[in-house]
């Protein structure tokens, strides 16, 4: 992994330990990648449905540990469980069975801390773009001052300057997800849980805001949990891809991403990108 | 939801059900299409009306049937003389009244229902029983308790309101966005917090689908009670001129109830259109 753009390392808007991430950027062959504390853990995670007997194993076993700053995508086919880890991490589903945590806390419940998107944008039309973006700050009655400022500084940082004052009907649906983008960040969360975001776009805007996403993955340094069915578009954004099967919903290899960052377009031209996606291919036996 | 979603929802135009294309009509020519084509079959239904009252008086006894040229002046008369304005002024006051507070009411009982399991256990069933029961059929109750003033035509107009604006409280706040809930729920967004951020502007167009027929009901309830029994309001007037046979008198009286009613639709679409901005249709924003 090369570290060759050291002005982007403390990142722009996310303060949260920026030197462990550029510790993480080192060669792997130094910094073992589990060595540090995770962030997140997730420790003997399984979900059943229904009655234990003959209820649905949604999940079974999960382990897995994420450092901070790290992007790791949940591939699988539907019915993997890759939606249904994603809800338990977010403390919106309890686990049937293990526990997850977050910085050392067991996470129980929803938390400020965790930031989620879904596939829809779920924008309410009768807020402005930026009254849109302001809603976890109503909701967490945050006060702050600094308020304006940073709802402006991610309309920047995703591109939608000028449309502030826009209302939802009046965007793309690409331009609705970048809002949605927005409201998640605009809080700083320690973790980012995007469910299939891009899933309902077609395939150009999905592409242009896959490129997109990476660039300010890599500014803002959020660890990053990515729900797809889209292997290209998980190899192409994460340092780690699980890949998952079903029935039951289990996870079946963890596929390392070496590819060198900043990840641009460009990167999917290369040799190293084919090869990753030929090995989740093959660990979803595809191949 | 996106662009696309919102258009579909959106209700397509009246009489486009079967448009194979999307017509590129300026708006111009379809306000002029609207206004000459609603004018001309105006003209031919009054002109077949006329003809009808003028073929055979003996058949058709003209006092009964009355003709669009004795009832236009009548009308004329009726909006330029004080007492035509004083019963409607009367008519007026009852249905707002009964409105606003037939509204308010339907309102915070759907919002009761809406919030509280126990409140809506302990009262919907009775709510639905009311609400298959037609409601006109209270007018001589009303007048029994209130008497022949105004308070009985308010509360028959408030009973005939109170429940479309309840079930489409009900309605509306129900029918929530599943992810705009896990959203809220993702944000720690207390109960409070959902119903004021979320659920009660999300159930603001179907507030108002409900506040609009209510409006209408408002004015059909007064009147009725004016009929049933009364010594003022526009259904007085009309039980006085159908007694006397006058029925040039009795159509002038529809007609300024029509616009009455016509009147108080359009200031609820206005209120609509500047409060649930969100919802109209694709193509005006």
């Amino acid at each position: 992994m090369v570290k060759n753009q050291p002005e982007q390392r403390g990142g722009v808007l996310g303060r949260s330990a920026p030197a462990r991430r550029a510790n993480r950027r080192l060669d792997p062959a130094e910094v073992p990648r589990d060595g540090g504390t995770p962030l997140v853990a997730i420790e003997g995670v399984s979900k059943a449905f229904g009655a234990r007997e003959t209820g649905l194993v949604a999940l079974q076993d999960v382990n897995l540990s994420i450092t901070d700053g790290e992007f790791i995508s949940l591939v699988g086919p539907s019915g993997c469980g890759k939606s249904t880890l994603l809800k338990i991490v977010s403390g919106l589903l309890p686990a049937s069975r293990g526990q997850v945590t977050l910085g050392g806390e067991r996470i129980v419940s929803p938390r400020r801390d965790i930031g989620m998107m879904f596939q829809t944008a779920t924008l309410f039309p009768w807020r402005t773009v930026k009254r849109n973006i302001m809603l976890p700050f109503d909701i967490a009655r945050d006060k702050r001052t600094d308020r304006e400022a940073r709802v402006a500084e991610v309309i920047q940082l995703t591109g939608l300057d000028g449309f502030e004052n826009n209302y939802p009907r009046e965007l793309s649906g690409g331009m609705q997800q970048r809002v949605a983008l927005c409201r998640l960040l605009v809080s700083n969360p320690r973790l980012m849980l995007l469910d299939e975001p891009f899933g309902a776009l077609d395939e150009f805007t999905r592409e242009r805001l896959n490129v997109e996403l990476a660039r300010i993955s890599e500014l803002e340094r959020k660890t990053t949990i990515f729900v797809t069915h889209n292997i290209t578009e998980a190899v192409f954004l994460s340092d780690r891809v699980v890949v998952m099967g079903t029935r039951p919903g289990r996870v079946l290899d963890i596929v390392d991403i070496e590819l060198p960052r900043p990840r641009r377009a460009g990167v999917i031209a290369t040799h190293e990108y084919s090869d990753r996606v030929g090995d989740v291919r093959r660990a979803l036996g595809l191949v | 939801m996106s662009a696309v979603e919102d258009r579909a929802l959106a209700p397509p135009e009246l009489g486009d059900l079967f448009a194979s294309e999307i017509r590129g009509e300026s708006k111009l020519a379809a306000v002029a299409k609207q206004v000459l084509l609603t004018a001309g079959s105006a003209f031919l239904l009054l002109g077949i009306w006329e003809v009808l009252s003028r073929i055979d008086p003996a058949f058709w006894p003209q006092v009964i049937l009355s003709k669009p040229t004795d009832i236009i002046p009548a009308f004329f008369k009726a909006i330029t003389s004080g007492f035509v304005w004083e019963n409607l002024w009367v008519t007026f006051q009852e249905t707002i009244f009964g409105f606003a507070i037939g509204a308010a009411g339907g309102f915070l009982f759907g919002v009761l229902i809406a919030i509280s399991r126990t409140f809506s256990r302990a009262t919907y069933p009775i709510v639905i029983l009311f609400q298959t029961t037609p409601r006109v059929a209270l007018a001589p109750v009303f007048i029994a308790w209130f008497g022949f003033g105004m308070s009985s035509k308010v509360a028959l107009a408030a009973a005939i309101c109170f429940f479309p604006v309840l079930i489409n409280t009900i309605t509306g706040l129900a029918v929530v966005d599943e992810n705009a809930l896990l959203l809220m729920r993702s944000l720690k967004a207390s109960k409070f917090q959902t119903f004021v951020h979320l659920r009660l502007l999300s159930a603001m167009p179907s507030i108002f689908a409900g506040l609009k027929s209510a409006l209408t009901f408002a004015l059909i309830g007064a009147v009725i009670a004016e009929l049933l029994g009364s010594n003022e309001g526009m259904g007085q007037l009309i039980d006085a001129a159908s007694f006397l046979l006058q029925m040039d008198d009795v159509f002038a009286y529809l007609m300024v109830l029509g616009l009455l009613g016509l009147a108080l639709f359009l200031v609820v679409n206005l209120v609509e259109k500047k409060l649930v901005f969100w919802h109209s249709n694709w193509d005006e924003g």
